[in-house]
């Protein structure tokens, strides 16, 4: 064990800094409804669980809630109240409702995805918190939404061209792409490559979307010897 | 002293909830503050960062732990942590051999983390603005720095500003955006114990990354 102790002497000015909390966040509670409110805390709770049941739950959890169009209402009402900033909360609703996989999302998501993304906030975004890349992750996301729906037979053709010829990031441009070529159709595909080229974007279509075992991998050779601490792993807690 | 504030985002939203209820515990405690670099370092994780109450998920020690849970066992086969096998099972053992000290500070400016000469620093917005496996992840991309600075500038259309330093020049560079993107890539297929949310975020994640933070695109998409 380290000695951790604490020292004879201190005067607190070893401990050059103090945090407090000055808050801590719920979802608001938008529609004033106690049995909705608490679903949506609940699922919520299910979606980022730890486990060996995790995804089952998540996955139960969702199947009662599809049919239920005020469900979804209150996840999107939810989802308009938080600031900009909540970009964990956001994620969150996001996600969930494009897991609910409920067609009154579809329009929510394809202004979702052409918002525009406020100036970057975050000086050294290597190593700080970039604004724009949790902007960006939001709308990634919302794309792969579009593309479930249009699997499903929902129109998302013009949302997905729209981003493909306007956006400033590779990222939005490369998500709406492969979500053209995962639910588009032949015609809109064709027009999503003829917008590409004529951006000098073509590249992108030749992107090779593989499974994570045929990527180049870590080169062994490049990683050098550490400190070796391998004291016995605990089991996880549902072992 | 300096006195920073911290907002503690949803608990749910950011996994702190459950993991917090589900790993307080003595030996997962004492397991993590003896692998992952906190031993020596009480100094830094006292004055409200949760040396005194650790198993307070407001608080970044807490959180911290949580980070470092599914660091620990995201891979089914978390036992074996080989260089030479997945990403997802030698990220642990790649961070506790790489990771001297690991502090935590208030920090400015959105900064979530640095690495020094061995330490660590972790910000509030590590604790506060990452989810726990999003917390992981940013683990390795540190500790990937005791061998190789970013060495390029961000690309065009890069959502982390063209033209700016921080960078690698290649994912054959083995540097820090590429473990990071790889720990995602692998998290997304093969996370275990986790849900498919938190799987499809390290996908967009890892995406984003492989987009954004190469001077020269990989050529994949995950």
């Amino acid at each position: 064990m380290a000695n951790d102790v604490p020292t004879l002497g201190g005067t607190g000015e070893q401990f050059p800094e103090r945090l407090q909390i000055a808050e801590v966040r719920q979802f608001p509670d938008i529609l004033g409804d106690e049995r909705l409110y608490r679903e949506l805390l609940d699922l919520v709770g299910a979606m980022t669980e730890n486990g060996r049941d995790a995804d089952r739950n998540y996955q139960e959890m969702l199947r009662r809630h599809r049919e239920d169009e005020d469900f979804v209402v209150l996840v999107l009402k939810t989802l308009d109240a938080l600031d900009d900033s909540r970009y964990v909360e956001r994620w969150a609703l996001v996600q969930l409702a494009i897991d609910l996989e409920h067609p009154i999302a579809a329009e929510y998501l394809t202004d979702f995805v052409q918002r525009p993304i406020a100036e970057e906030q975050t000086e050294d975004t290597a190593h700080g918190l970039s604004t724009v890349t949790e902007e960006v992750v939001l709308r990634t996301t919302a794309i792969e939404g579009l593309a479930r729906l249009a699997r499903q037979g929902v129109d998302t053709t013009d949302a997905l061209l729209q981003t493909i010829s306007s956006s400033d990031y590779v990222a939005m441009r490369r998500a709406a792409w492969f979500a053209m070529v995962d639910g588009g159709s032949e015609e809109g595909l064709q027009r999503a490559r003829q917008l590409l080229e004529d951006r000098g974007d073509g590249w992108m279509a030749e992107l090779r979307r593989l499974p994570v075992r045929e990527a180049e991998q870590q080169n062994p050779e490049l990683i050098y010897p550490g400190a070796t601490r391998d004291g016995d792993t605990p089991d996880p807690f549902d072992a | 002293m300096a006195i920073c504030d911290a907002t503690v985002p949803d608990k749910a939203s950011s996994g702190d909830a459950f993991y917090g209820a589900s790993i307080c515990s003595q030996v997962y405690v004492d397991y993590f503050w003896e692998t992952y670099g906190f031993a020596g370092n009480k100094s830094h994780w006292t004055g409200g960062f949760g040396w005194e109450d650790c198993c307070n998920t407001d608080l970044p020690l807490a959180r911290a732990f949580n980070g470092c849970y599914a660091l620990t066992y995201s891979a089914n086969d978390y036992l074996n942590d080989d260089y030479a096998g997945a990403c997802l099972n030698w990220a642990r053992r790649y961070v506790r051999e790489h990771i001297e000290d690991l502090r935590a500070e208030c920090g400015e400016g959105g900064t979530v983390a640095d690495y020094s000469d061995g330490t660590v620093r972790l910000f509030r917005s590590f604790f506060y603005s990452k989810s726990a496996p999003g917390r992981s992840e940013t683990l390795l991309h540190e500790s990937r720095h005791s061998a190789l600075s970013h060495n390029a500038k961000f690309p065009k259309g890069s959502t982390f500003g063209e033209g700016k330093d921080g960078a690698d020049s290649n994912w054959a560079y083995n540097g820090a955006w590429m473990y990071g993107a790889l720990y995602l890539w692998w998290y997304f297929a093969e996370g275990a114990r986790t849900t498919s949310a938190l799987r499809e975020l390290a996908r967009q994640r890892a995406n984003v990354v492989i987009d954004g933070a190469f001077a020269e695109h990989p050529g994949y998409t995950v």
